[in-house]
């Protein structure tokens, strides 16, 4: 409603205006001088600046559309896993997130102990805690939490290798529980 | 002043007709198949060709009828033509806001034209006035459209590539300058060529057509919707519709593996039911004669005897008990997993072995029910014959929760088996098809086969090797499945790339040893 | 096997667009002065620029920088013809790029929108010059020195239109 009315009113100036180009003397009667003029000019520049502002708060609001090409993606199971040893870094601050990734491996590696090895839960652990378990020192390493018994020289590849102890650890660890699973019948 | 209001006026007019007549080389008119993301040449060799089809052959619809509708049915068709009517489930009306600010431009030249004395600057100002005009000027148009779908090879092998055509008509008397359509492809079916998209600018009674390809997966896939973006020519309002077309259906059978049973052997028979039994009782086979006792079945007196000697006898016959067995699918949000991305994934392979075990037994004369662990419902008391058999290839075929998505809601379990349990027959067997992934899994095995409801599990393998967290989940599924054999009840481990015939085959094997 | 996903960003052509309108603005401002022409392009390229990364905010800062250019040419003194055809020049380019940039989030980079694209420009291009033209002629129609009384009413008219249009 104000709309319609400032519209009509602001094209009525504007007809005075356009009808003033050609006859000048409609609007000599004015009171106007350079400073009222400026003045206006100086509120369309700010008036300018409210429309740039206007603009940058806008959000776009046209729909947006969705990924049809795309089809379901399934998880096939160990995806979590890959993903937390894919983030495990050197620092010390991940002691929490190791420990997690051992204690999911372990609960595992005791099961499997205690299925093909035929013995209690005790057994598996200090099994677990001497080692005994499997002739991968990596593997062993994992879970004894002291460093692998093997020669100097494969000490010094491992340490200077990209992949961080831990990882290749936790891998070998992985491999050997898969080993003895694999390795017997029912 | 008026000049410039009719001037506005008169630009606006000419903006709404320009789409049409701006040149003489018809923007508007769309013929011919667009093949969006052109990649130089066509994956099944031949572009499947669209027919162009008259509408008379869709659903009727009379404004379309006298249309002039230049382009006439020719040659053979390739593919399914559906129909061409589109019902509207949802619409929203939404402002762009892509000219908020176009003030600015009267703003800045008006106010900068005064400030440097420049007239020509400042009669620009009539430029940002006659777009604000602009923007404001016309709301998005409502669409009315003919949306026909074919499909090149409606029966495909699994992994084939399968071309599917759009073709959208524009049936209402208004011109639609900036039309964009999304096709909804089914969530469990990938585009692997072209997007099912497209852009497009339609007069009253023009066309756009539009191709895709899709790889075939094992399956029923049904398209049922399309969406569509329609803008006003000066973009600032936009109408999102989600139409519902006519459905095409998209049915995929793997080639060799279409049988409808399996060999059954050893999978129910050393339970009771299915072992021929002595008991008295009605039954088939005659088995022998016992001395008439008082009460026994007049029916059952042989006759033939009493008259040859005077005895009464009475006559027994085997007993041939039907088992009864329910099958029970996993259909929790953990069992849908995929170990193979170009297969069908563990549900679709159990929902499948359901099928075919479920013919199987009622062919061998068992009573079959059905069940799930899902979130919604599904029981099918066991029973037998040809009537029963039809109530659950329905329900195999049309309950929501065997679908190839997993469910949204949760389910409580030891509530479910609560119900369960209540439901099973006494001498209830189980077949339970799970791919086991987790502990509850195994505990569902677990209770149901210590109240005496054998189990017999059907498990398709959802595991890999090829990366350490999966070797982990493979290791402790097996350390699971190992635990679940020790208190007797039966694994079958179907891996990815076995046939069922063979797993159950493979397991017989064992068992029997 | 899990589809290809398209990649939500104009496709190359639906740059020529704003950068051909981009151009004549710049050309525009060249008759006038060469910095406002420096400036005009550089708002284009960072226009142009904005629709190839899929970008609003660079589209929209790009078209006032080049708008600012073709004013600061004015002000040089370019001639009435130039400056309000590069006005609406700098107005196509930027309302093309925004078209090109919503219909490469919608619609993805493979799709043939040119066609839409071309008529949505020029539907812009044509109120650009009918509204120029319709300057042209106030310009040439009044005597070469207006009153400020005149000038003043006219901005109040422009002012009024404006607030009362502007949704």
């Amino acid at each position: 409603m104000i709309q319609r009315s400032v519209a009509a009113v602001g094209a009525a100036v504007a007809l005075v205006g356009l009808v003033a180009l050609v006859v000048p003397s409609v609007t000599t009667s004015l009171p106007t001088d350079d400073t009222v003029v400026t003045i206006l000019a100086v509120v369309l520049l700010l008036g300018a600046v409210r429309e740039i502002h206007r603009r940058r708060q806008t959000t776009f609001d046209y729909t947006e559309t969705s990924d049809t090409e795309l089809t379901l993606e399934l998880p096939t199971p160990g995806d979590e896993l890959d993903r937390d040893l894919s983030r495990v870094t050197v620092t010390r601050f991940n002691q929490v997130q190791r420990q997690h990734i051992r204690d999911e491996i372990r609960a595992v590696a005791v099961e499997t102990i205690e299925r093909r090895e035929r013995c209690s839960e005790e057994v598996a652990e200090s099994m677990l805690q001497d080692g005994t378990w499997t002739d991968d020192p990596f593997a062993a390493s994992f879970f004894t939490r002291r460093p692998p018994r093997i020669t100097r020289r494969k000490r010094l590849r491992e340490l200077l290798s990209s992949t961080p102890p831990f990882k290749r650890r936790a891998v070998a660890a992985i491999e050997a529980v898969h080993r003895l699973a694999e390795g017997g019948d029912e | 002043m008026s000049d410039e209001d009719t001037g506005a006026d008169a630009s606006r007019m000419t903006a709404d007709e320009s789409d049409v007549t701006a040149d003489g080389s018809g923007i508007a008119v769309d013929d011919g198949v667009r093949d969006e993301g052109d990649t130089g040449d066509s994956p099944d060799g031949v572009d499947r060709a669209v027919e162009d089809v008259t509408s008379a052959d869709a659903a009727p619809d009379p404004e379309t009828a006298g249309d002039a509708e230049t382009d006439t049915v020719s040659g053979a068709g390739v593919g399914e033509e559906t129909g061409s009517a589109t019902t509207v489930r949802e619409m929203r009306l939404v402002s762009t806001n892509h000219w908020v600010g176009i003030a600015v431009i009267t703003f800045l030249t008006a106010g900068l034209g005064v400030v440097t004395r420049s007239r020509p600057l400042f009669l620009a100002a009539v430029v940002g006035v006659g777009y604000l005009a602009y923007a404001n000027a016309t709301e998005a148009p409502d669409p009315s459209l003919a949306v026909s779908r074919s499909v090149a090879d409606p029966d495909p092998e699994p992994g084939d590539r399968v071309r599917m055509t759009v073709r959208i008509t524009n049936t209402g008397d208004a011109v639609l300058p900036d039309l964009r359509v999304v096709e909804q492809v089914p969530d469990a079916l990938a585009v692997v060529d072209g997007p099912a998209r497209t852009a497009t600018a339609l007069r009253p009674g023009a066309s756009v057509t539009f191709a895709y390809t899709v790889s075939a997966r094992r399956g029923r896939f049904t398209f049922e919707g399309i969406e569509v973006i329609a803008r006003n020519v000066s973009g600032s309002r936009e109408r999102v519709l989600d139409l519902a077309t006519a459905e095409t259906t998209l049915t995929c059978l793997p080639p060799l593996d279409a049988t409808d049973t399996v060999p059954l052997q050893g999978l129910t028979s050393p339970y009771t039911g299915r072992v021929s039994t002595d008991s008295s009782g009605e039954g088939v086979e005659f088995a022998s004669l016992r001395e008439y006792q008082h009460g026994d079945a007049i029916s059952r007196i042989d006759w033939n005897r009493y008259a040859r000697d005077g005895a009464l006898a009475t006559m027994e016959f085997r007993e041939e008990r039907m088992a009864t067995v329910v099958v029970l699918v996993d259909l929790r949000q953990e069992a849908y997993l995929q170990s193979d991305e170009d297969g069908p994934h563990v549900v679709e392979r159990s929902i499948d072995a359901t099928r075919r075990l479920f013919n199987s037994l009622i062919a061998s004369g068992d009573r079959v029910g059905l069940a799930a662990v899902a979130p919604t419902d599904v029981w099918l008391a066991p029973g037998a014959g040809p009537t029963h058999q039809a109530e659950a290839r329905h329900l195999l075929a049309t309950h929501p929760a065997l679908s190839p998505t997993p469910p949204s809601g949760r389910l409580y379990v030891p509530g479910y088996l609560r119900t369960l349990l209540s439901r099973l027959d006494d001498d209830a067997q189980v077949i339970y098809v799970s791919p086991v992934p987790d502990v509850t899994s195994a505990y569902v095995a677990r209770a149901l086969h210590v109240r005496d409801h054998p189990v017999t599990i059907l498990s398709p393998d959802p595991t890999r090797t090829d990366t350490p967290g999966r070797t982990l989940a493979a290791t402790e599924r097996s350390n699971r499945l190992a635990s679940l054999r020790r208190i007797g009840v039966r694994v079958v481990d179907w891996g990815s790339a076995e046939r069922l015939a063979e797993a159950l085959e493979r397991a017989r094997r064992r068992w029997s040893v | 096997m899990t589809g290809v996903e398209i990649t939500r960003r104009p496709a190359r052509r639906s740059l020529l667009v704003s950068a051909v309108a981009g151009s004549v603005a710049t050309t525009a401002a060249a008759l006038g002065s060469s910095a406002g022409a420096m400036l005009c392009l550089t708002g284009t390229a960072v226009l142009v620029a904005g629709v190839a990364t899929a970008r609003h905010g660079l589209v929209d800062g790009g078209g006032l920088v080049a708008f600012l250019g073709v004013a600061f040419a004015a002000t040089s003194g370019a001639t009435a013809g130039p400056v309000v055809f590069g006005t609406a020049a700098t107005v196509v380019a930027w309302d093309a790029g925004g078209n090109a940039v919503s219909l490469g989030r919608q619609l993805g980079s493979r799709v043939d929108s040119l066609r839409v694209e071309l008529l949505h420009a020029v539907a812009g291009a044509v109120v650009g010059l009918t509204t120029a033209l319709i300057g042209l002629v106030l310009f040439r129609l009044g005597p070469t020195r207006q009153p400020v009384t005149t000038l003043f009413v006219l901005l109040l008219a422009a002012a009024l239109l404006v607030v009362a249009l502007n949704r």
